[in-house]
């Protein structure tokens, strides 16, 4: 049934201003196919929901325990112990917990809900040439999801932007772009070893797709995380330089340092000590990446 | 770029001692004050105002071009308890009656014991500007003068006395300026001494001149007098014909225009001192001995002029650039939108808004309507401004700020419990049904205590409907018990004002003509604003009851108010439960739908009251709580949207603290529901980080935010973009900080000059 048929995700972000062009609103899809060594949402990668405990937040009252109907949760010498397979994701100890140190991560959606959501600010997008972005996780995984809600937008004139890592079969791709506006396309690198040694991940079939994206007259940012020491050498840059340089719908390249790309601060203390060890770009990366691009007739946005 | 006499000039007034004061005023005010003790009210203030500025330092900084200063000392320890002293040989033995009689309505007892009771006002209005440059100060004089020859008020001595002093107070001024002349010329600066002769008397003819005698009639009226918190009117539309007169006679250039018009804003902050009125904690305003010292002085500009036609002019480009350049904290500008202002400015407008500066922008599309439906004529209507703390006036034609803060959670209590409160309220207000509106919170404004509401006729509602019946029963026995007292007030007063003159009756419209002070009827327009507050608080209260008892009809009515009457002993599950539910905020209809029915029932009791009133004041109602929303919770219950008991309320439109979760377009989608075209005033405060809106695709999305949020019948708004890690490292180094200048609520205040609590509130309220 139309607008019936479910997603799931993790995380809607309105008045999004870094996703495209104008006040968007970015819809991240759960579930992921590329691990990058730097990602912030680490649970954004499975694709399931799940329960996201925080310590720091826990003031062990044992609500949780007391609330859960399937013995997935107890106290044990005070402290609250989790069995993963018993929980069937019911939510409840989540509403007894008055600490907010639970949460059900990822929530499902049925398409015509979350359009709801996204046509609320319609007003905005229209005054502001904005839309929607549709990113992820690897938003392509839950591609009939994804072409039903870009078809329910694209019906009210809502312009759509997919954010993709196009590690994924080429057909996969194909399918959802009559009903794109444009792509935000992520390039974590040009070196293939060093792209596996990041993401766990071969680049050979992101390239592949990225050329034949170029020529299918859709729109195209590319957008490139750069990590301190991972992928900012200036040879990355050239090679991605000469790679693009000839795209006919390439609209530009953003450079995302880092930093910009915000921690988040919920993160557990291991994982956020784990990204400390990353670090940005040193400051004249930019500049120096602006000058390449340039060269190259290839727009810095 | 700036003036380099005003760059030098902020520096220096950062630098300034907290304790710098114009002490001279305050021996030169007790000495005129005994030695006219004999003379009519009226005739006594005009010859003290005389006798102050016949004497008061003259004061010319170099580099100005626009003169008016006060000299400051540090006082020592004797002169300090002298002065701290002359507060309780006038006020120690007034009673709280005669307090009303005498004045009716002021901020705080902090307030009011700088003030000796001769010149007492309240300032909050504006003066006709416009005439005191186009007519002068002479014409001002000779035309009481003419009233009382005429002979017309022969058989009324009171109103003699009034005209008597009325022509004291222009010519003392006409002395000030004077002497101002004379300096000028003694220190071999010719040009200001010329323009000072001129405007002493006559009329100004240059934009210069306008400016400049504005001036000193502020300094005379906000330093001396102590009339402060000025609007000043539409500046951008009266000045124009000054300024264009001298750029077609070559006398101006647009930089030098620019030029003055920076220095006059400039003027504003310099007579201020540090501090922040709202942080009556604090020592620097503990210890203050002016009458003034953080008064904003709010600049309306833009705006129609009529329907269908636009005020954006030169000059309103160049004040968005002045105020944008400045980043003071006053003056504060009001830009009035409207539907198809010029692109241009507005986008220089949200430019400006986004750099922190001063500039709030209200809404004509919303304010007309709603002015009209509050009983302002459709001839004035299009005049209409602000004064701090955001409430709506028609300039000149009406006296000063008289309000209530009007809690609107408090019907929410007594609907719930059949008329009664639960009585958990803190303080020391006596506990007793006939004590509701009683005197203090008459004189302050505000409902601070305890409240009974109806209790005849109560049935335990069936459905929401039902409720919401109830609230509105209440809401109504609350403000009409308000506004029979109120009433029976302002006739005491008018009958003690009878002979007596403030400031500002030399410059609004009807008081000199009717030789009346406007506390008497001498103006068009008498007004209490009504200050709807915690509309947030009361929403997500009403939202809860619906979900809970009537839709979900988990939880029975009863249920809830034990666990309220209780502050939730024992009864954590059903706060978490209840604090879990929808809010005000999210752009979530079954929640913002009760935004509508509060402000629905709130403007219908105050039209109600409209009909009702024998007086001479109408009542106006705004969507504000200033920063009154901590006390404000102070005597409440636990309310059903999980908040517990004594805590704050939510703060003026905006959603309760930190449960607007869903963006800012959400937020302004929530908000732009309520019923603006019904509303007079009132802040919303957005925040945003300025990452999300840098370069110029950011200042066009955020300009299209804001394009938006007007267009959906949004009334007001005002920005801060500022992250939280700024304010946590200016609280480390206030001095790298010293001026971050952020928008509270009707004024502006530098951080690191707040109060610890009032930067607290604003850190937690602060987006990371
Ligand atoms: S309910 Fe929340 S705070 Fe209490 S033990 Fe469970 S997780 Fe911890
Ligand atoms: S989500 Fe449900 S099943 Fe899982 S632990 Fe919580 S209460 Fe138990």
């Amino acid at each position: 049934m139309y607008g019936k048929m479910k997603g799931i995700i993790f995380n809607i972000q309105r008045f999004s201003t870094k996703d495209g062009p104008g006040i968007r609103t970015t819809v991240f899809l759960k579930g992921c196919n590329v691990n990058c060594a730097w990602c912030h949402n680490p649970e954004s990668i499975d694709g399931n929901q799940m329960l996201r405990f925080d310590s720091k937040l826990c003031i062990s009252c044992g609500r949780c325990a007391v609330a859960c109907p399937s013995g997935a949760t107890e106290m044990v010498d005070g402290r609250r112990v989790y069995y993963l397979d018993k929980c069937t994701l019911c939510g409840d100890c989540v509403s007894a917990c008055g600490a907010d140190a639970l949460e059900i991560v990822g929530e499902n959606y049925t398409a015509e809900e979350l359009y709801n959501i996204i046509i609320k600010d319609e007003d905005f997008y229209k005054e502001s040439g904005g839309g929607v972005t549709f990113s992820g996780g690897e938003p392509l995984l839950q591609q009939e999801f994804l072409i039903e809600m870009l078809r329910l937008c694209k019906a009210v004139g809502i312009h759509t932007a997919l954010d993709t890592a196009l590690n994924i079969e080429w057909d996969r791709v194909e399918a959802v772009l009559p009903w794109v506006d444009l792509v935000l396309l992520d390039i974590k690198g040009m070196d293939s070893r060093k792209h596996f040694q990041n993401t766990g991940v071969s680049n050979e079939l992101i390239h592949k797709n990225a050329v034949k994206l170029a020529y299918m007259g859709v729109p195209i940012i590319v957008r490139m995380p750069v990590v301190k020491e991972l992928n900012d050498s200036i040879e990355e840059l050239e090679a991605a330089a000469d790679f693009m340089r000839a795209w006919p719908n390439l609209k530009g390249v953003e450079i995302l340092p880092y930093h910009s790309l915000g921690v988040d601060k919920s993160l557990e203390y291991e994982a956020l000590e784990a990204q400390k060890k990353f670090k940005a770009p040193d400051s004249d990366f930019i500049d120096k990446a602006r000058e390449l691009f340039t060269a190259s007739g290839i727009k810095i946005l | 770029m700036l003036p380099e006499y005003v760059e030098k000039s902020i520096d220096q007034w950062f630098k300034k001692s907290d304790e710098a004061t114009f002490f001279e005023r305050i021996e030169l005010q007790e000495e005129a004050v005994k030695k006219y003790y004999d003379k009519p009210y009226a005739v006594r203030y005009g010859k003290v105002l005389n006798y102050i500025l016949e004497r008061m330092t003259v004061v010319i900084n170099e580099g100005e071009k626009i003169a008016g200063s006060v000299k400051e000392i540090i006082p020592d320890d004797e002169q300090r308890e002298w002065a701290e002293n002359l507060s309780c040989e006038w006020w120690d033995d007034v009673s709280e009656e005669e307090k009303q009689r005498r004045i009716m309505f002021y901020y705080s007892p902090g307030w009011i014991k700088r003030r000796n009771p001769l010149l007492f006002t309240f300032g909050h209005l504006s003066f006709d500007w416009e005439a005191i440059i186009n007519k002068g100060l002479g014409w001002h004089a000779e035309r009481a003068q003419g009233l009382i020859d005429s002979g017309e008020f022969a058989d009324d001595q009171d109103k003699i006395d009034f005209l008597t002093g009325a022509v004291e107070c222009y010519k003392a001024q006409t002395v000030l300026i004077n002497r101002y002349a004379d300096e000028a010329g003694k220190a071999g600066n010719d040009a200001l001494s010329a323009v000072c002769r001129k405007i002493a008397c006559e009329p100004a003819e240059t934009l210069y001149e306008a400016l400049q005698l504005i001036w000193f009639v502020v300094l005379i009226s906000q330093k001396v007098a102590g009339c402060g918190v000025f609007c000043f009117d539409r500046m951008d539309q009266y000045l124009l014909p000054y300024f264009e007169k001298d750029i077609a006679e070559g006398r101006l250039t647009e930089e030098e225009a620019f030029g003055l018009i920076v220095e006059f804003f400039n003027k504003n902050n310099e007579i201020l001192d540090h501090g922040d009125h709202m942080s009556q904690e604090s020592d620097v305003v503990k210890n203050n001995l002016e009458v003034t010292y953080d008064d904003p002085n709010y600049i309306i500009i833009a705006g129609l002029l009529s329907k269908g036609v636009s005020g954006v002019n030169k000059l309103s480009h160049m004040m968005i650039r002045a105020q944008h350049e400045l980043g003071l904290r006053n003056p504060f500008v009001v830009v009035r939108w409207h539907e198809g202002i010029d692109p241009e400015f507005w986008s220089e407008v949200c430019d400006s808004m986004r750099s922190n500066s001063t500039v709030v922008v209200y809404n004509d599309e919303t304010m007309i309507p709603a002015l009209l439906e509050f009983g302002i004529d459709e001839e004035d209507v299009y005049g209409y401004g602000f004064y701090g703390c955001n409430d709506p006036l028609i300039p000149k034609k009406e006296g000063g700020l008289r309000q209530l803060w009007v809690n609107l959670v408090w019907p929410f209590e007594l609907a719930l419990n059949g008329g009664s409160a639960f009585c958990v309220g803190a303080g020391d207000w006596v506990h007793d049904p006939s004590a509701n509106f009683d005197m203090r919170d008459r004189l302050i404004g505000l409902m601070s205590g305890v409240y009974s509401g109806d209790t005849e006729g109560y049935k335990e509602p069936e459905s929401m409907e039902d409720f919401i019946a109830g609230y509105k029963k209440q809401l109504r026995f609350l403000l009409l018990q308000y506004m029979e007292k109120m009433e029976e007030d302002y006739l005491k007063e008018q009958e003690y004002s009878r002979g007596r003159i403030r400031i500002e009756d030399l410059f609004l419209q009807g008081t000199i003509e009717n030789a009346t002070n406007w506390i008497a009827g001498g103006t068009k327009y008498h007004k209490i604003t009504m200050q709807g507050s915690g509309l947030a608080t009361a929403v997500d209260s009403l939202a809860a009851i619906d979900q809970a008892v009537f839709k979900e009809k988990k939880y029975s009515l009863d249920e809830i108010r034990q666990a309220l009457r209780t502050d939730f002993a024992d009864r954590e599950d059903l706060r978490i439960y209840l604090d879990s539910l929808p809010k005000f905020g999210n752009d979530v209809e079954e929640v913002d739908k009760y935004a509508t029915v509060v402000t629905n029932a709130f403007c219908d009791v105050v039209a109600e009251m409209n009909e009702k009133r024998t007086g001479l004041y109408t009542y106006m109602p705004t969507l504000s709580t200033d920063r009154d929303f901590t006390g404000m919770g102070a005597c409440l219950a636990a309310t059903a949207d999980g908040r517990r008991a004594g805590e704050q309320i939510s703060e003026n439109q905006s959603p309760y603290m930190g449960a607007d979760h869903s963006g800012v377009t959400a937020l302004l989608n929530s908000v732009s529901k309520v019923p603006f075209h019904r509303i007079t005033g009132g802040p919303l405060n957005v925040m945003l980080h300025p990452s999300t809106i840098e370069g110029d695709d950011g200042l066009a999305k955020l300009t299209a935010l804001f394009s938006v949020f007007m267009k959906r019948g949004g009334m007001q708004l005002q920005l801060n973009v500022v992250g939280r890690e700024e304010l946590l490292d200016a609280q480390k180094k206030p001095e790298q900080h010293k001026n971050l200048c952020v928008r509270v609520t009707g004024y502006s205040a530098y951080f690191v000059q707040m109060g610890k609590i009032a930067q607290e509130e604003l850190i937690n309220r602060t987006v990371n």
